[in-house]
């Protein structure tokens, strides 16, 4: 082979390696797009029944192409209640064989229609009166340039294959199962689609360039790959989300383990190898590797079904419940509250307060006072809350397009304002314990700012207590008088009182400048905690 | 005078003197001694005095929690038509109830006497 035409079979395969992942994240992120409440709300309806989970997963995993990016769209919406652990481990089970059927379409002609697939649906993106399924659409397009990816890849392949260094490295890969096993792990890592190596694999192998036992063996060994891969990008996953993502490192792992064992024991003798009970039909060789991949990806579905059981059990006690993604899964709000606004705004106002009471943790690391820190982690805390407030705002906005009289619409646009207070309240707490937290101790910056925690802790405790209060009594007239009048005092205007605080600060005698300009920093966020508490207190106008 | 004392950092003894209770506090008021302060406040109320001069001169920390235990006296002696001030010499205990915004519901002043006087000018 002369190295210029290798130089662009190189160039070829590069290519189309690139429009298969410019395909692949093309389709994630038209499926983020499509990932409003509405549409988790469709796939809370078809995962149903185990039946419907199981096709739901097929179709996910046929579409995502990525066992990975599945496991982690699950264990979001499990994470925020709209699936149940149990639904998500059987979509996760049968998302895997679903990634493996687009190995089948490498083995036939695909050219034309991918060119039409994506110059159809590059049109319809132009059209402006189309542009509400622009999200449709972007998936589409997607699946067209990963088509597209794949018929490059399969070009390249022939050229390639007779390459010195290729052969090099099919030839080693042909003189040892085990490790063509430990390829296809580090391959899946690189690569991150099992899918791509599948269809790379096939195309050499159809072209003789590759033992079939040993590309089938590559193959395998992506199953490690995968559960490596999910425990790395998962790693900072925590509760049902770590669950699932744990579950596809199981399951991946015992096929992968499973069928190489398979190939091992026929490569002994001892049984006739997959390949050679495809290969007594008429299938091309092409499709016996596709079917093999397939029936790898498939054992995950089986070990689900034998464990499924067992799995909540075992995954509790790899991953034990978690305080911070309680918070952040919505205990009043579900679907179906949304029909009666005032249902619905009173079950927000139940959220809020999971909020305001859980906030004041956020001061932890900043506190004087650390017999009333907890072990919360901030940063996890924060996710949670911004986690809830989201959850929240959805379901406000969700409830608004549902077309309520006017003043049932009023009602939640008023809430839709407080809500996105508490939104702006969350960033101010966090950013008041950041800055403090950051001083070091003993000194007036540090004393005068430990005051403006701790006050700012006490401001939130009782406007806490009077939403509770508000709440309770159901009618603002019935709220306890004082409790009112305390809360009023403490989110009242302070700008003269900090303003003197504020030059005493400024003043050269008071620290270093990092010390004033935290100090300073400091002081406009307890300003600004105080406006927002002020804002939310239960008879304020938003 | 009866006092209370115990394992939480913070002791509390209290005197009545022409209708106005004072209540001095010596040490921490923080998570770990609030619930003793708001039981000690509520016996001092619940006996009758629901003029307090609350002398925090010997406390060297006050949190959030402890601010809330102040809350919880100010709620108290309100509730009964009467009124709270506070002594704080310590410059840091001042500034957190200033920050906390509660000046204008009751009266914070340098010394136990001028406390006193305070509360003898708004309610006789």
């Amino acid at each position: 082979m002369s190295s210029e035409s290798a130089f662009d079979a190189a160039a070829t395969f590069l290519a189309g390696l690139v429009f298969f992942f410019i395909g692949l994240d093309g389709i994630r992120l038209s499926l983020k797009g499509l990932a409003s409440r509405a549409m988790r709300r469709r796939a809370q309806r078809a995962t149903a029944s185990p039946l419907r989970a199981a096709l739901f997963g097929l179709g996910f995993g046929a579409i995502a192409q990525s066992a990975t990016a599945v496991a982690f769209v699950l264990g979001g919406l499990v994470s925020t209640r709209f699936l149940s652990l149990r639904r998500a481990l059987t979509v996760v089970a049968f998302a895997n064989p679903g990634t493996a059927l687009l190995a089948f379409l490498a083995a036939i002609n695909l050219n034309v229609a991918t060119l039409w697939l994506i110059g159809l649906t590059g049109l319809a993106m132009r059209q402006r009166r189309l542009a509400r399924h622009n999200a449709a659409f972007g998936a589409l397009l997607g699946i067209g340039f990963l088509l597209f990816g794949l018929v490059e890849l399969k070009l390249a392949a022939a050229p390639l294959g007779k390459a010195a260094w290729f052969e090099a490295i099919t030839a080693a890969l042909n003189s040892s199962l085990l490790l063509a096993f430990i390829v296809g792990t580090a391959l899946r890592l690189v690569i991150q689609s099992s899918s791509a190596i599948a269809i790379i694999l096939i195309a050499l192998c159809g072209k003789g360039l590759i033992e079939p036992t040993q590309a089938m063996m590559v193959i395998h060994g992506t199953g490690i790959g995968i559960g490596l891969s999910v425990l790395v990008l998962g790693h900072g996953l925590r509760g049902d989300a770590r669950r699932v993502s744990y579950w596809q490192v199981i399951l991946n792992s015992l096929s992968a383990s499973f069928m190489g064992g398979w190939l091992l024991l026929a490569w002994m003798g001892v049984l006739p190898s997959i390949i050679e009970l495809l290969s007594q039909t008429s299938l091309t060789i092409e499709t016996v590797l596709a079917t093999g991949f397939f029936v790898q990806m498939s054992m995950g579905a089986v070990f689900n079904a034998l464990l499924s059981a067992t799995a909540p059990r075992i995954l509790s006690r790899l991953v034990p419940d978690h305080a911070e993604e309680e918070l952040a899964k919505p205990a009043f709000i579900s679907e179906n509250t949304s029909d009666s606004p005032e249902l619905a705004v009173e079950l927000v106002q139940r959220e809020q307060l999971r909020i305001l009471r859980a906030a004041p943790a956020l001061l932890d690391r900043a506190r004087l006072d650390r017999t009333q820190s907890t072990s919360r982690s901030s940063a996890a805390l924060r996710i949670s809350l911004v986690l809830l407030h989201t959850e929240i705002a959805s379901f406000l906005a969700e409830c608004t397009e549902q077309g309520h009289a006017h003043e049932a619409s009023a009602l939640l646009v008023h809430a839709i304002g407080r809500e996105q207070v508490v939104g702006e309240l969350i960033d101010a707490i966090d950013a008041l314990g950041t800055e403090v937290s950051a001083m070091s101790g003993g000194t007036s910056a540090s004393t005068l700012c430990g005051g403006l925690v701790e006050a700012t802790d006490a401001m939130l405790h009782v406007l806490a207590d009077a939403l509770e209060g508000t709440m309770l009594a159901d009618a603002l007239e019935d709220t306890d008088e004082m409790d009112r009048e305390i809360l009023a005092a403490m989110t009242s205007d302070r700008s003269e009182q900090l303003e003197s605080v504020r030059r005493s600060a400024a003043s050269t005698r008071f620290g270093t400048p990092r010390e004033q300009a935290v100090t300073l920093y400091a002081i406009s966020l307890f300003e600004r905690v105080v406006y927002l508490a002020r804002r939310l207190a239960p008879e304020a106008a938003v | 005078m009866a006092s209370a004392g115990n394992a939480t950092g913070l002791k509390l003894t209290h005197t009545i003197d022409n209708m106005i209770a004072l209540v001095q506090l010596r040490g921490h008021l923080d998570g770990n001694s609030h619930i003793a302060a708001e039981t000690y406040f509520k016996m001092v109320v619940t006996s009758g005095s629901t003029r307090v001069v609350l002398d925090l001169a010997q406390v060297d920390f006050i949190s959030s929690a402890g601010l809330r235990a102040v809350i919880s006296l100010l709620k108290l002696v309100k509730g009964n038509h009467g009124g709270l001030a506070v002594c704080a010499s310590q410059p840091h205990v001042t500034q957190l109830l200033e920050f906390s915004g509660l000046k204008t519901l009751l009266s914070i002043a340098p010394t136990v006497d001028e406390g006193r006087a305070a509360l003898v000018a708004r309610f006789g």
